[in-house]
């Protein structure tokens, strides 16, 4: 499982998000203060209203008929850097020895297209991680995680 | 743009839209996420109710409009041109639509490069959304 506590993201996900909360598929509802609304997605039409330390966005391929959580993440990124996200986002991830990056493609403002590259240089983030999504997560941590 | 011609009713498509996509009631507007869909009817958790509710797949349409805060149905729609074309989605989709000739054109490109072409029906829309929704009702639509 590939996720990221919303608890460390100072950039919420938006409404319709894939979530894991007590180790459960859930979609993101709403929001409210530190308060995240989710729905089960197991069909049983549970809702809570839950702590958001509790919440994390599901960056794991999805096996059923949910949204790809990376996809979510990688549009995150993408505002980040403002570029155009209304016509979609795609990303790629890469490691040197030490370090990862994700590479974001969309468009500029203008509508051409127009990357991102996460992080920026000089920064680096340093992660063991190998798998594209878990490269993913590492660096959207870095990105738009809160400093503590 | 009529935020309704950037719309699709769920019973004109063979496949649906993933759990989590934004969904309008075209007759009064109201907005919600789509929960599960079945045979005939659908389960929506609507902005102004906070439990799920069933409803007639006639009456929920994917909102392919741009909603602030929440997930982009054209995104939703893109992805599921892609996945009817072949393309890999893990890595994402960007699209483009334009009206050719009086027909809709989108092409539709993956994380990877790789692109697919569709074309769709006679239009006058020329709003790139109406455009995709056209698109996606002619590729993915309910054969009777």
């Amino acid at each position: 499982m590939i996720c990221v506590p919303l608890s460390k993201l100072k950039v919420m996900p938006r409404v319709g998000s894939p979530a894991i909360y007590d180790d459960q598929p859930w979609t993101i509802a709403g929001m409210l203060d530190n308060e995240v609304w989710i729905v089960a997605s197991d069909g049983s039409g549970r809702t809570r209203y839950v702590d958001i330390v509790h919440v994390a966005l599901d960056l794991s391929e999805p096996i059923t008929a949910r949204i790809d959580g990376a996809t979510v993440a990688a549009t995150m990124l993408a505002e980040k850097a403002e570029l155009n996200v209304s016509q979609g986002v795609t990303w790629e991830a890469s490691r040197g020895t030490e370090d990862v990056r994700v590479s974001i493609s969309a468009r500029d403002p203008v509508g051409y297209p127009a990357a991102a590259l996460f992080p920026r240089w000089p920064a680096v983030v340093f992660s063991d991680a190998t798998e594209p999504r878990e490269i993913l997560a590492a660096v959207l941590l870095a990105a738009l995680g809160v400093k503590s | 743009m009529d935020e309704m011609k950037a719309a699709v009713t769920l019973n004109r498509l063979k496949v649906d839209p993933p759990r989590g996509s934004p969904v309008i009631d075209p007759k009064t507007g109201r907005q919600g996420i789509l929960r599960h869909a079945r045979a005939v009817r659908v389960t929506v958790l609507w902005d102004d109710c906070d439990h799920e509710q069933f409803a007639m797949r006639a009456d929920v349409a994917l909102d392919l409009t741009t909603r602030v805060g929440r997930i982009d149905g054209a995104t939703i729609a893109a992805t599921m041109l892609a996945e009817s074309a072949r393309l890999d989605v893990s890595r994402g989709v960007t699209w483009d639509a334009e009206r050719i000739c009086g027909e809709a054109h989108v092409r539709i490109r993956d994380g990877h490069g790789r692109w697919h072409g569709i074309d769709g029906p006679t239009t006058g829309d020329v709003d790139p959304r109406a455009l995709l929704a056209a698109v996606l009702v002619a590729t993915l639509e309910v054969k009777s």
